[in-house]
């Protein structure tokens, strides 16, 4: 049965990000008041946070998981734009170390308003936020989504080359867009490819998690597209590998209520749905 | 016992023995009966001997034949007695059991640790055949006329009667069943009646029931027609004194609300029982100003009311044919707004028809739309920035039975009051910081409605259309003109929709013609839009009709700089999404 390596230094894991950079990233997200962009960054950069937290030992940090998170966009002339977003030095390699994340990290103060429903008075509350993805990223451009998941599969492909990684649980890639590919190809033939490769212990798999700027109702995890919307949703669907059993179970003990057959897909997320899907699609332990 | 002696009160505790009784508690594994008898004996144990308070205990069912009868229930030692004081009450249990009390701490795993105590037991669980409660009723007034005297005591405030049923009196019964009680009087005052129904159990055991409690209401208008109605009919308003002491146990407790509870769970009566607690604190003050505010309604009690049989025919307020064309007219309450405001009308209309069943586990279109409703009201309840006023109006196919009554308009201020309940909710909310909290919320209900069939808009938007004429005559300097929006699914007939919008066009007394808004869950998958502006977006042609109908969306030329999707040819149309600019800013 795949998907039952436990995730250790033995048998390290890889987790790789692709994050859509294109112009309309920089529009509200869920009809809320912050950029799609911004929640995003944050929101991996808090999971960075918990992945390191969850990894640190009595001994320090356990290094088993390789992270990446790799943007994509077009130039003016349309030309792809794909590479890491880690700021400096992380972002001179499409993946590193789960311990080179912990080694370097930046604290920027963050003053968060928290409304009282008791006193029904607004505190504000200023604390230091790790940062790894920079709030000054670039978000301009196209979504050239089928070379964004042609690199992925470069990059995996190229960590499953080695002997150490073969009985790995498999890699997870987790796609956010907010849009649909604007590099004339299907996606589907490149997302199916990349699933296609694996470990002993089971395929690649990719979630695909969709942006909403507009108050639309979210989608997590369904386990039909009859219910999906719309023919994009319908294409991050099929894009979408089903949840292995260990992630469908703690998806379940955490009270979402998942049909068998459930994918690793998110639709109009917005940030509470965004936050919840990048937590339980990566819930390795 | 003492021929003459004078105690400042009583409380009687009138328990229903039916069959019923036996069925599974609504949020619990023991039976109803069970969980009665523990928390009436968890409450005799409680009372401070000290109290000058006899106490009775009336059981009801039909325990010798299958004729329902009544009868007091001590037992033991105490067998065949009336009224016991609690002094004599507490030296003569039936027995006393070791229990294991549960309590915070550390435990073993998956168990909350435990201590031992001693549980003295003077009720046993009863569930027999049928039961009357008007028979419960002879005799409680019989006990208070003749056997308080015939044991001796002398009655120096008005009793307390804590009435426990699960049984629905037959239709337009309960008034009659309790009157007779209801008219005594200890010196000038009635009994303090509060009623306590048991929720049904939900017919899947692991799953908590799903019917709403109503935990003492304040405005009859807003309780589903039939059994719970006619229980508010038959309660008195709560004492200040109760009120408080109910607050203080964080029950949310309107003003002028009743004491009944309908639909009430384990947790929902021992709460309730712990009023009995408060009227024996209250006697045991030597303060008889404070003494008095238990036996002296009149002083800082509400005199105890009973409002008249409310029958179908007898809904004056509604329109004759409203009940015939299956309309049913909410309001939340009076109107009281200051003409001077100038505040915006703001009326929402529910479809509450749907076609297909909801797959298990998931709600059906009505219970989704139902739920935004909801939503949005709490949101009207809790702005501040504009003063608006809110009526609300529902159809559906074979009649109206909506959880509100009435046909004002009432001001956003006050529109909490007018809920059903409140609820507390979990919510996960950002942090700010790419995480989430979870954080309890307050959830107002004032919507709990059933579905229904499919049925026209029409009588409901000529209901709108009086109910907003009406509004512009009686405040002549208000101008604005109102916001409608219409809750559907978007399935409605092309010609009733025409229909629909022409009364609301021809003119209700504002300056300009009332804004129509649609919000629209489909019962099928359907693409979301929000705020569309153009009709290449539609596929659906229902929606796309309804669509064409719908009024411009108010300042849509400031929001699309904050909103892409928002153009200037946007209307005030959301499809499977959230309707998040009802209101013009202020």
């Amino acid at each position: 049965m795949p998907y039952l390596r436990e995730v250790s230094r033995e048998h390290r894991t890889c987790v790789l990000f692709l994050v859509d950079q294109s112009l309309s990233m920089t529009d509200f997200l869920g009809g809320m008041s912050k950029r799609k962009c911004d929640e995003l960054t944050a929101a991996i950069n808090a999971w960075l946070s918990n992945m390191i937290i969850k990894a640190t030992g009595p001994q320090g940090v356990k290094d088993w998981m390789d992270i990446g998170v790799i943007g994509y966009r077009t130039d003016q002339e349309e030309s792809p734009i794909i590479g890491p977003i880690f700021k400096q030095p992380l972002g001179e390699k499409n993946l590193v170390t789960i311990t080179e994340v912990a080694g370097n990290v930046e604290y920027v103060p963050v003053t968060q308003e928290i409304h009282d429903d008791n006193t029904g008075q607004n505190i504000e509350n200023t604390v230091q936020m790790p940062v790894w993805i920079d709030s000054k990223t670039v978000f301009q451009g196209g979504t050239p989504m089928c070379h964004a998941l042609l690199k992925a599969h470069e990059i995996i492909q190229a960590w499953l080359a080695d002997a150490e990684h073969q009985d790995s649980f498999p890699p997870i890639v987790v796609h956010i867009t907010d849009g649909q590919t604007s590099d004339g190809g299907d996606p589907v033939p490149y997302a199916e490819s990349l699933r296609g490769l694996a470990t002993t212990d089971g395929n690649v798999l990719l979630f695909n998690c969709h942006l909403s700027e507009t108050p639309a109702d979210s989608f997590m995890f369904p386990s039909s597209d009859e219910i999906l919307p719309d023919k994009f949703a319908r294409l991050l669907f099929k894009m979408s590998s089903e949840l292995p059993e260990s992630i469908y179970q703690r998806a379940v003990a955490a009270g979402l209520s998942l049909q068998p057959g459930a994918r690793g897909m998110a639709f109009n997320a917005d940030l509470v749905c965004l936050i919840n899907f990048l937590d339980l699609g990566t819930r390795l332990r | 016992m003492n021929a003459n002696l004078t105690i400042r009160g009583a409380i009687l505790l009138l328990i229903e023995e039916s069959a019923a009784m036996g069925a599974r508690a609504a949020d619990g594994e023991k039976s109803w009966s069970a969980n009665v008898a523990t928390a009436v004996n968890a409450l005799l144990a409680q009372l401070d001997e000290a109290a000058s308070l006899a106490v009775g205990l009336i059981g009801y069912g039909a325990h010798k034949s299958d004729k329902p009868d009544a009868a007091h229930r001590w037992e033991g030692n105490l067998q065949g007695r009336r009224w016991v004081t609690v002094d004599a009450l507490k030296q003569s249990p039936l027995r006393v059991e070791t229990r294991i009390r549960k309590s915070s701490g550390m435990a073993g795993a998956g168990q909350l640790p435990g201590e031992s105590v001693q549980f003295p037991i003077w009720y046993d669980p009863k569930s027999v055949n049928a039961s009357s409660m008007e028979t419960a009723f002879e005799l409680a007034t019989r006990a208070f006329i003749s056997d308080l005297a015939a044991d001796g005591f002398c009655l120096e405030f008005a009793p307390l009667v804590l009435h426990l049923f699960i049984t629905d009196p037959p239709a337009h019964s309960a008034l009659a069943a309790v009157s007779g009680l209801q008219r005594l009087q200890f010196d000038g005052h009635g009994p303090l009646l509060f009623h306590f129904h048991l929720a049904k159990p939900s017919p899947v055991p692991s799953k908590p029931t799903s019917v709403p409690l109503i935990a003492y209401p304040s405005n009859r208008a807003y309780l589903p027609r039939g059994a719970a109605a006619e229980l508010f009919d038959a309660s008195i308003r709560l004492p200040q004194t109760y009120a408080k002491a109910l607050r203080e146990a964080k029950v949310n407790v309107n003003k002028d609300a009743r004491g009944m509870v309908y639909n009430g769970r384990t947790v929902d009566l021992i709460r309730f029982l712990s009023l009995g607690k408060t009227y024996a604190q209250t006697l045991h003050g030597n303060d008889r100003d404070t003494v008095n505010t238990v036996g002296s309604p009149a002083k800082t009690l509400a005199e105890p009311t009973v409002s008249p049989v409310i029958t179908p025919d007898s809904t004056s307020t509604l329109p004759e044919n409203a009940l015939n064309e299956g309309v049913s007219i909410h309001s939340v309450g009076k109107s009281l707004v200051d003409n001077a405001d100038n505040p915006l009308p703001v009326l929402l209309v529910f479809d509450r028809s749907t076609e297909t069943s909801a797959p298990s586990g998931t709600k059906s279109v009505w219970e989704r739309l139902q739920d935004r409703g909801n939503i949005l009201l709490g949101q009207l309840a809790a702005q501040r920035d504009i003063p608006i006023v809110v009526s609300v109006l529902s159809y559906g196919a074979g009649g109206g039975d909506g959880a509100l009554l009435g046909n004002r308009f009432i001001p956003s201020v006050q529109l909490e009051a007018a809920a059903i309940r409140i609820e507390t909710v979990e919510e996960q909310v950002s942090n700010g910081m790419g995480g989430l909290l979870t954080v309890s919320k307050r959830k107002p209900v004032f919507l709990e409605i059933g579905s229904t069939e499919s049925a026209s808009p029409v009588p409901a938007f000529r209901n709108a259309t009086r109910l907003l004429k009406e509004w512009y005559e009686t405040h002549p300097s208000s101008r604005r003109p109102p916001i409608v929006l219409h809750f559907t699914r978007g399935k409605l007939n092309g010609s009733d929709v025409d229909q629909s919008v022409a009364l609301l066009a021809d003119g209700v007394g504002a300056n300009e013609s009332p804004l129509l808004y649609h919000m629209i869950l489909t019962e099928s998958p359907a693409k979301s839009l929000a705020y569309p502006g153009a009709a290449a977006q539609f596929d659906d042609p229902s929606l796309l009709k309804l669509w064409e109908v719908s009024s411009p969306l108010l300042e849509r030329g400031v929001l699309m700089e904050k909103r892409p999707y928002i153009t200037d040819t946007s209307r005030g149309f959301v499809v499977n999404g959230k309707f998040e600019f009802l209101l013009p800013s202020a």
